[in-house]
């Protein structure tokens, strides 16, 4: 086996032989799927030559920039950019949210006196604009953040474009896709609190992670051929921060390294994923024809509720069928097979999050999202999906786990820095307001 | 339709038996000490009274929000330096009665009265003056200044007024063993396991007949056990066995949100450690990469690591987390031996002296972290043995933890530990000279000055700077020479089904929970 | 020996001694460690109000208030609940829990040791089996109950605390107990050794020439002896049981007594070691009984024979 297997199995024994499996979808959507198809060396040998792809298979970001940069393969260039702009997009909703709670839900009268800008594009992040504008007329006493409320009041998170953004947090440098804008030094202000001892705090703007988003979308764009322009602005709707409309999409052709390691298990199931961000269950009865992921999730549907408990099932079901799949094509399980067939488990248990948050079932969503997050541990941690699961703890007032996402990815993406002190004020807020307890042995 | 039926049938036999219910039997890291929440010392007893119990106000597990299913409604009252509680009505204590504002009254009072010598309840005692039952569900509780949130200082578990004889609790009360509360079980201490059944109420539903839990003996006898479906759980699976059971389909591993940082706690009372220097070189003795790699099995530079090194009292994730201060990833034995000889020690043979004394280091851990991190006890004897020092070495059993450990009696030179925490990372009881858990009577008074200021801090960031300072001065003075933090993984079959886990008190959302096929 | 009551007095003296003499010199024993003894069992600093707790438990008026409070208690039964060892459960509960392990542990590997004195007796175990006797006598109880513990947690599991793998872990626990420390070989050669010492008598050569058997006329002889032996013989059971009962953690008085020791329960280690000098006295008892009754056999002039008359 290539150096992708033998890295991105982590040398695991091939695991015993699956017992006989039930077809949860239609074995010809399951065919379809990418851990099916790679099931095929002549398939496969494409990402095993590129080590790019092994950094992408090991969730390596940074790294899978630099080997793409070095040119074999524009569109896993164009991926990696795609996932970075979703990266940051997602680190602006979860400096939003702390910033939201700490200083929003939880201020103080001892809070800098300009908090109100910080909080103000916190809620436009957000979608909360009424809020935000409220807030951003308010904003006055130091020019460089009325400059900003001002280019703020005109724009929305989801419309503004790189230029935009750039001329609030300054330039990021030109557009070059193998490339990474520079991280400008923290904090982005150092303001004065309001006691005694006029402490200093260092405040960031979220708008700096939310222009590096763009920078990164550009990047993908110029990246990638012409003829993939809407796919990507289809896959872009996993990860998209702002409300979604009701829209149908079209089934793209879609190319291979789009798919390769990725929660997106077929071509359809990109429409199928940006359809049921905004129409939530809907979406799975339209699709579960045509769309694995659809068509697994369908069995979750009761009485017009995703179930969670079943959608958990019907992923352990597609990772079982697939796993069967594959050892039918390899002629027997070999060790690639289960990381394979685990992320297939996981994109069922994200795409069910994604249609249970369209359709208000809020918790449920929560579960299922938990539920991914836990099963990467075995198979390596998605920074994308991770940073997206820490924006929505913020969100819920809960900074722990978010802290911890944070540290774990601090060092390989220095940008998501800016989140920080939003995130520390967070946690050092509910801490302070938090019952009595004991360090435990 | 065809699709559906089949991935029923992947699922049916689970399914079918939920209704049943069934029992569910798991390890955890000891048997609980006490099932009365005003005792809790372990999180093994807090996880089991989450079982028993219902506190106030509580988070949710997923979604975080603050709820309860104890109040009905809940208004502040007295311009903010009270708050009026509505109690549900319907809800039964485990031993028929109904919950009433008494109840709650009475939980505050004992919390209260000086005669119930519980550290849980002394916290409260800061800002709580007292309840008044204003009606049969109705209770105002008192504060002695205006809180801001007090839903979130009201988290105590309710305990009831009959079971008692007066507000003076102790921990020997029957109470302790056969608890009484209004959570979905009903517990029961045994000698050797707790079981805990089923009980229906009007805010629970559990959908598993009994619980029973058991202190999980070795470590690769839990897994078998597991893998054999002999037991459906383990809490916290060290990281050696994680590996294998993550590769099995029969079983989940689960994330449990708790912050815990081991340490090897310094006796400053003992003549050689007494002096800065020698805890110094200790640190730099110590070989962290190695020690992590033996035990625990981490290789340096391994991806995800579950173990990461500190270099004060706090996980690095933490906003109370001094960056600044590096952490001893490896030892430095030649700067050690140069710091030792200007402190005084001299080297007569391979081995330290102090006043024409060898030093002897008598070593202890918690002996139930030899499941966490197999061999960790010998391996820093070895180092510290490699490095000169005469050592002995003791596993020490829970019980001498709480006798002598805790109360700050021990005569060991070094032992080793881990602490636990949620949100809430104070560390004043650690480290303040007059401090609850301040395992061996450390004194700086540098050090207590730094956390009246915490204490006394107006903002949470002059908290947070009071904590910076601390893990700073701390990381030079040493009182504790930190190791790292670890994260707590559980395992479950797969035919526990619906197992929410919730940070720190793990079994919030028990009612969610199912046993099938 | 005219003053053949002089021993068994002796024994039931001590025997009604033994179960206040314990408690007295584990009150005393209690105050005799440094610090008052509510803070042994909860210090100040983990419990804060221990004058409260030193009430509660009769530890505020010194040893002699709280000797005979416990002694008067106990007289009724009453033991109080555990401090430490298993908070909050009555005492008694766990006596009532404990014996009859106990009991049935110490029966089972009587039972073995008796067998093995029967069948010595009996000549059934030739000596040719005496080196592997003696091997086997060697091992310690603690290597042979590890052994067990090991076996009886691979084998049970979770469920090795009842049912089947309580069944087992007594099975194991007696086996251990008769076996290990030369309990099984010391009855074997003991008992051995005492009959064959007998049987060179003059006596008994005459019996076996008017054709009685042997045993009729040792057994009378070495019984006061036999008796001692199997007295030591079970006191020496009853303390490895405790050993065996930690190990293989087996709920009996042993355990009791360990756990209630290691954690300063010493309601639990009153009640417990009480317990264990209260059996002691009821074997000293029973021997000083049965070394009367053996005693009053010997001196009863047997009524069919009739001295001869002096020339």
């Amino acid at each position: 086996m290539t150096a992708l297997l033998a890295v991105g199995c982590g040398g695991e024994e091939p695991p015993a032989a699956p017992a006989a499996t039930v077809a949860v979808v239609d074995p010809v959507l399951a065919a379809d799927t990418w851990p099916a198809r790679m099931a095929h060396d002549d398939q496969r040998s494409r990402f095993e030559q590129h080590d790019g792809w092994r950094q992408v298979f090991d969730h390596e970001l940074s790294g899978a920039l630099a080997s793409f940069a070095a040119g074999g393969d524009q569109r896993g260039l164009a991926r990696v950019h795609q996932a970075l702009a979703d990266l940051y997009a997602s680190a602006a909703l979860l400096t939003a949210n702390a910033t939201v709670e700490a200083y929003g839900t939880d201020a103080q009268p001892s809070d800098p006196a300009h908090m109100a800008y910080f909080v103000g594009v916190s809620h436009m992040i957000r979608g909360d604009h009424e809020e935000g504008k409220a807030l951003l007329k308010v904003v006055d006493g130091v020019d460089a953040l009325v400059m900003r409320a001002q280019a703020w009041m005109s724009l929305t998170a989801d419309d503004a474009s790189l230029s935009d953004l750039e001329g609030i947090t300054g330039p990021l440098g030109d557009v070059q896709p193998g490339t990474e804008p520079p991280v400008a030094s923290l904090p982005h202000f150092e303001l004065t609190e309001r006691t005694e001892k006029a402490n200093r705090l260092g405040v960031n703007d979220p708008t700096a992670l939310l222009a590096r988003a763009a920078w990164h979308r550009a990047a993908a764009a110029a990246a990638a051929p012409e003829t993939d322009q809407g796919l990507q602005g289809q896959m872009a709707r996993r990860y998209a921060i702002g409300a979604s409309a009701a829209q149908t999409h079209p089934v793209l052709a879609v190319d291979d390294a789009w798919l390769f390691a990725g929660s997106t298990l077929s071509a359809a199931d990109a429409a199928f994923v940006a359809e049921a961000a905004a129409s939530g269950v809907e979406s799975i009865n339209a699709w579960s024809g045509r769309s694995v992921l659809a068509a697994a999730l369908s069995s979750a549907v009761v009485e017009g509720k995703l179930d969670p408990q079943l959608a958990q099932d019907a992923g352990f079901g597609l990772a079982k069928q697939l796993s069967a799949l594959m050892a039918d094509v390899g002629g027997g399980v070999m060790g690639f097979h289960r990381p394979f067939t685990q992320r297939a488990r996981i994109a069922v248990l994200q795409a069910g999050m994604i249609a249970a948050d369209a359709n208000d079932q809020y918790r449920d969503a929560g579960i299922l999202r938990l539920n991914a997050l836990e099963r990467m541990e075995s198979i390596g941690i998605d920074p994308v999906f991770a940073l997206a699961v820490a924006a929505w703890d913020a969100g819920n007032r809960n900074p722990l786990r978010a802290e911890e996402i944070l540290h774990q990815f601090r060092a390989s993406y220095p940008a998501l820095s800016i989140a920080k002190p939003a995130l520390e004020a967070l946690h050092l807020r509910r801490s302070r307001n938090a019952g009595p307890a004991n360090p435990v042995h | 339709m065809t699709l559906k039926n089949a991935i029923r049938a992947v699922t049916g036999l689970a399914l079918a038996t939920l209704g049943t219910g069934a029992t569910l039997a798991y390890f955890e890291e000891s048997i609980p000490m006490s099932l009365n929440p005003l005792y809790a010392k372990t999180m093994a007893d807090h996880r089991a009274q989450e079982l028993i119990f219902d506190r106030l106000w509580f988070h949710d597990a997923v979604t975080n929000e603050l709820r309860s299913r104890l109040v009905q409604k809940y208004q502040i009252a007295e311009a903010g330096r009270a708050v009026e509680i509505t109690l549900n009505t319907g809800i039964r204590w485990h031993n028929g009665q109904s919950l009433t504002s008494k109840d709650l009254c009475f939980t505050v009072k004992a919390m209260l009265d000086p005669r119930t010598p519980s550290p849980v309840a002394a916290h409260y005692r800061d800002f709580i003056t007292g309840c008044d039952s204003k009606g049969p569900q109705v209770a105002l509780i008192r504060f002695n200044r205006v809180l801001p949130n007090p839903r979130e200082r009201l988290m105590f578990p309710v305990l009831p007024a009959s079971a008692f004889d007066s507000t003076a609790i102790s921990p020997d009360l029957q109470f302790s063993a056969r608890p009484i509360g209004t959570g979905p079980f009903n517990g029961k201490r045994g000698l050797r396991d707790v079981t805990l059944d089923k009980f229906d109420n009007a805010h629970h539903s559990p959908k598993i007949l009994q619980m029973r839990l058991q202190e999980g003996g070795d470590p690769l006898v839990q897994t078998k056990t597991l893998v054999n479906n002999n037991v459906q759980g383990i809490v916290v699976v060290p990281p050696p066995q994680r590996p294998d059971l993550s590769a099995s389909d029969d079983v989940s591993m689960k994330s449990y949100d708790l912050r815990s940082w081991w340490y090897i706690a310094v006796n400053p009372n003992k003549p050689a450690l007494s002096n800065q220097k020698v805890r110094q070189a200790l640190n730099m003795v110590i070989n962290r990469n190695e020690l992590r790699q033996f035990s625990i099995g981490i290789k340096p530079g391994d991806k995800n690591s579950p173990c990461e090194f500190i270099s004060g009292p706090f996980i690095s994730a933490s906003p109370y987390y001094n960056s600044e201060v590096p952490t001893q990833d490896t030892s430095n034995l030649a700067k050690a031996e140069s710091i030792l000889k200007s402190a005084g020690l001299t080297k007569l043979g391979s081995r330290w002296h102090v006043d024409g004394q060898p030093i002897t280091l008598r070593v202890g851990m918690l002996a139930s972290l030899d499941r966490e991190a197999p061999d960790l006890l010998s391996q820093v004897a070895n180092q510290l043995g490699a490095a000169g020092f005469d050592r002995m070495t003791n596993k020490i059993s829970a019980d001498e933890w709480d006798n002598t450990v805790m109360s700050g009696t021990s005569d060991f030179d070094l032992i080793i530990g881990k602490w636990s925490f949620g949100l809430v990372e104070e560390v004043n009881e650690l480290f303040h000279s007059k401090g609850r858990q301040n395992l061996f009577n450390y004194k700086n008074e540098q050090v207590d000055a730094i956390l009246a200021e915490y204490d006394d801090a107006v903002t949470d960031t002059e908290q947070r700077d009071a904590y910076h300072k601390l893990h700073k001065l701390l990381s030079i003075d040493l009182p504790y020479l930190f190791l790292w933090k670890l994260d707590t993984r559980s395992a479950w079959r797969t035919e526990v089904r619906g197992n929410i886990v919730a940070p720190y008190y793990y079994f919030t959302e028990i009612d969610s929970w199912s046993v099938g096929g | 020996m005219t003053r053949w009551w002089i021993r068994p007095l002796v024994r039931l003296l001590a025997a009604a001694l033994l179960p206040l003499v314990v408690p007295a010199v584990i009150t005393g024993f209690i105050w005799s460690l440094p610090g008052d003894p509510a803070s042994l069992i909860c210090p100040p600093n983990l419990c804060g109000g221990t004058e409260a707790l030193a009430e509660r438990w009769n530890l505020d008026g010194g040893p002699w208030q709280f000797f005979t409070g416990w002694v008067g208690h106990a007289m009724g039964l009453e033991f109080g609940n555990s401090w430490r060892l298993h908070q909050g459960i009555p005492v008694l509960d766990l006596l009532l829990e404990a014996i009859p392990t106990t009991a049935t542990l110490i029966a089972l590997a009587t039972g073995m040791v008796m067998a093995g004195a029967v069948a010595a007796a009996r000549g059934w175990l030739p000596s040719r089996a005496d080196p592997v006797l003696r091997f086997v006598g060697l091992i310690p109880a603690l290597l042979l109950a590890l052994a067990g513990a090991a076996f009886i947690e691979l084998t049970y599991g979770f469920d090795s605390f009842s049912g089947d793998g309580r069944m087992a872990r007594m099975m194991v626990g007696a086996m251990v107990l008769g076996l290990a420390d030369g309990a099984f070989t010391g009855a074997v050669l003991g008992t051995r050794s005492t009959f064959s010492t007998e049987n060179q008598a003059r006596y008994v050569g005459i019996a076996v020439l008017r054709g009685e058997r042997r045993i009729h006329n040792t057994l009378p002889n070495v019984s006061p002896a036999l008796i001692g032996q199997m007295r030591a013989r079970i006191i020496h059971l009853l303390s490895g049981a405790v050993v065996v009962e930690v190990v293989l953690r087996i709920d009996g008085i042993g355990d009791l007594l360990w756990g209630g020791t290691l954690r300063q329960d010493f309601g639990v280690v009153l009640a417990a070691a009480t317990l264990f000098a209260a059996v002691s006295s009821l074997l000293l008892v029973a021997q000083a009984v049965l070394e009367t009754v053996v005693a009053l056999h010997v001196r009863r002039a047997p009524s069919n024979v009739r001295l001869a008359e002096s020339p």
